[in-house]
């Protein structure tokens, strides 16, 4: 039995028939790994679950010690504090954990932060911990929220089994079995039967379970899940008003505006889709993900300072994120060059050295590093510059870049004389003419080239995608499949095709064959693109749990 | 030349430290209570520190929460929870001062699922600093109590002891709930803080509430907030 109410005089709980029913929990055969960047906190925290009977603790002092760790041990708890100093952040680390498949959904994962300054706490909650507690706490705050979470997570144990496991349709009848016998957490159960639902593309009764969620209880998870289904399926006139009313009811939440910018991106609106990428960056700067998509379109949209800013944010608060990479560096170093004046000059001359660093430095970059010197040296000589070599480099990994870096690339060996800047560009139009704002500079650039037949292209890729999420699968792959004949190297149109086929890929050999066929037309994928991570773990099926 | 700060940057600088201290004596001070004899972890003097830091820090919690409120940093981070799991909280925080002045928390949830939608570090602290006035009033009973209200839930929180003095009763906006009161020498600070983190939690079209009542269940005084739920459509 619990110790703690032992208060004189009898308990009264109405009808609640609550705490002296449910068992003491005992820490002491758990495994913990404690991470703070200060060894005194480590220390008090280590004293303080020794109270508890805690015997298994790990300590980590920064992110490399914590992948190290979880790579060796599986924790029951990880105490994990959101400000590790100069490297990487709480939230870059949980990323990293959840990306290499490090985190067993079994481990409760505890943020702990110092300060709760906005940016800090939104970042925080949007990976997702189970848990985050404030800085300083006592033996009973932490006990609390610890007996609180293992309950949790033993009531979940078969939900969350099928989920590692991922056996969607057992995660939904271990929901079914929780919401039949545990009132207490049914309600927890709620998001794990709608992403299993999602996964097994039972989209109509995904949405009724959905809308029925967000008009009864809105939360965070509903109201997120409910608009992104509906986006994809393009039902925007419903979107509209439940996203007006999700940023009335909850202010403080970025994705809402996430959301938002990509429903302005399907409706080929550059410009309103920048502003509501400011207004979640404006709420949560920590997200990379959402930086880097700013500071994409920003420049494509023209307003090169504002997507100068996002990248200095992404070096700033991000280098240290798995979706950072160097190219970003090159895309700003580019953005420098084109007013190469006074402060800017400068700033440009602290960038290339950094990117000429040994450890900084990448195949797929270095080329592109020697173009940016080529140009300044032209700018300085006035003479034309032999850039031969360096084309040829370029054109040969052009699957690396982004579509950003290769209009730019192509904008700069076309100063050059290089007539390899039309392949840059070309490059540009097969593989990523779907990204809002492209079409339109590639117009500018590639004589023969239509942004209004590229923008109706992409409107039918999106049509597909609806189709599918209308559970109308066959068209849908119909449609892909005309258009992938049209554009085969098309990024966006061959993931769309691959989100069909996995659900099928299973059991079935056809649809594995057309899925590898869109990951080998794809090749290669810029860290920076927002489908990378999914790329590589699809590249990459056999990469076995740490377990 | 030396850069102004204005004081209360500096004093909120220094609250935020000594939370710190404190955070770290009390650490200590757990460490070695657990090594003492039993008879020993019971005395008058290991209660009255327990007490003492839990309201120091207290206090300070809300100083630094008043600075950040004046600085529109404290930003309201609403969640779901539950009524039961907010009151466990109450209680485990206070349980062995309750239990050293032998005083009887009752706990009472109209429905065992009730759920609210609030922030929970802000709203525990209101209710932590209403805990442990009621601990210093009550004879020897207080009662947390919590029901479905409109649009919302209740939360009350009643002692037996001689209520509030009359001037203060009725309904609390953070405006009307500032000002050092010299007669009884409380600096309203408690207060203030509660009307201001209650009214924080105002839904569109449906006001949260903080109101001083006497009476109540058990006879005294008696601290309501009633916290509305989200609604989209």
């Amino acid at each position: 039995m619990r110790k703690l109410p032992e208060v004189a005089g009898p308990y009264f709980f109405g009808v609640h028939a609550g705490w002296d029913t449910q068992m003491m929990i005992n820490f002491s055969r758990m495994r913990f790994l404690v991470v703070d960047d200060f060894s005194e906190f480590r220390s008090s925290i280590r004293g303080i679950l020794g109270l508890l009977a805690v015997q298994q603790i790990d300590m980590a002092a920064n992110g490399e010690e914590v992948l190290e760790l979880c790579r060796r041990n599986r924790y029951d708890v990880i105490l994990h504090d959101y400000n590790l100093g100069k490297g990487a952040s709480g939230q870059q680390i949980l990323e990293r954990l959840h990306a290499e498949r490090l985190l067993s959904p079994h481990c409760i994962f505890i943020m702990v932060t110092a300060e709760n300054t906005q940016a800090m706490v939104l970042a925080a909650l949007e990976c997702e911990p189970d848990d985050y507690l404030s800085k300083p706490f006592s033996k009973v705050a932490l006990q609390t929220r610890l007996e609180r979470m293992v309950r949790r997570k033993r009531v979940l144990a078969p939900v969350l089994t099928a989920v590692e496991a991922g056996d969607n349709e057992q995660v939904i009848q271990a929901c079914q079995a929780i919401e039949a016998e545990d009132q207490r957490h049914a309600v927890l159960c709620q998001r794990y039967k709608a992403d299993a639902l999602f996964l097994l593309g039972r989209y109509t009764e995904l949405e009724k379970m959905l809308e029925q969620q967000v008009r009864s209880r809105p939360a965070n998870w509903n109201v997120q899940r409910l608009a992104r289904l509906w986006l994809q399926q393009g039902r925007y006139q419903q979107l509209t008003p439940l996203l007006d009313a999700a940023m009335r009811q909850f202010p403080l939440m970025p994705e809402l505006y996430d959301i938002q910018a990509q429903m302005y991106a399907n409706e080929n609106d550059l410009k309103s889709m920048v502003r509501a990428l400011q207004q979640a960056v404006a709420l949560s700067p920590n997200t990379l993900r959402r930086q880097i998509s700013l500071a994409q379109h920003a420049w494509l949209a023209g307003e090169k300072d504002i997507a100068a800013h996002a990248i200095r944010q992404c070096w700033e608060n991000g280098r240290y994120s798995i979706a950072f990479d160097v190219e970003l560096l090159w895309q700003l170093s580019s953005i420098l060059l084109t007013n190469n004046r006074g402060r800017a000059a400068e700033e440009l001359q602290n960038w290339l050295k950094l990117l000429e660093r040994r450890d900084m430095q990448t195949p797929l970059l270095l080329p592109a590093i020697r173009l940016l010197r080529l140009i300044l040296e032209e700018q300085k000589q006035g003479d034309s510059i032999q850039a031969q070599e360096v084309a040829d480099r370029i054109c040969m990994q052009l699957d690396g870049y982004t579509a950003v870096t290769l209009l730019q690339l192509g904008d700069w060996l076309q100063q050059l004389g290089q007539a390899a800047a039309a392949r840059c560009w070309q490059a540009c139009a097969d593989r990523h003419e779907a990204v809002t704002g492209v079409p339109e500079q590639l117009e500018m650039r590639l004589g023969g080239y239509s942004a209004g037949v590229a923008i109706r292209r992409t409107q039918k890729m999106r049509e597909a995608v609806a189709l599918q999420l209308n559970e109308q699968p066959e068209q849908a792959a119909g449609l892909l499949h005309q258009l992938l004949q049209e554009q085969p190297k098309q990024i966006a149109l061959n993931m769309a095709a691959i989100q069909l086929y996995i659900g099928h890929a299973a059991g079935d050999t056809a649809a594995m064959t057309s899925l590898k066929e869109c990951l080998q037309r794809i090749g290669r994928l810029s860290p920076l693109e927002p489908d990378a991570l999914e790329f590589s773990r699809l590249n990459n099926p056999l990469e076995k749990r740490a377990w | 030349m030396v850069k102004q700060i204005d004081f209360s940057t500096l004093m909120a600088s220094s609250v935020h430290d000594m939370k710190n201290i404190i955070a770290a004596v009390s650490q200590a001070y757990e460490s070695l209570v657990a090594q003492l004899p039993p008879e020993l972890q019971q005395s008058a003097e290991v209660r009255l520190i327990e007490r003492e830091s839990l309201r120091l820090d207290g206090m300070l919690v809300q100083l630094l929460g008043m600075y950040k409120f004046e600085h529109g940093q404290l930003s309201l981070q609403s969640e779901y929870c539950r009524v039961d799991d907010l009151f466990e909280d109450l209680h485990n925080r206070h349980a062995e001062l309750l239990q050293y002045r032998q005083v009887e928390l009752r706990i009472e949830l109209d429905d065992p699922d009730l759920e609210g939608f609030f922030d929970r570090n802000l709203i525990v602290t209101v209710l932590d600093n209403a805990l442990g006035n009621a601990l210093n009033h009550c004879r020897s009973a207080i009662c947390l109590h919590a029901r479905a209200g409109e649009g919302g839930i209740v939360l009350s929180l009643c002692d037996d002891g001689p209520g509030y003095p009359e001037a203060m009763l009725g309904p609390v906006r953070e405006r009307d709930a500032s000002g050092i009161d010299r007669s009884s020498g409380s600096t309203g600070l408690g207060l203030y803080f509660a009307a201001s983190i209650v009214a924080m939690h105002d839904q569109p079209g449906c006001e949260a509430g903080l109101e001083l009542k006497n009476g109540g269940s058990l006879g005294g005084a008696c601290l309501q907030v009633s916290l509305p739920l989200p609604s989209l459509f």
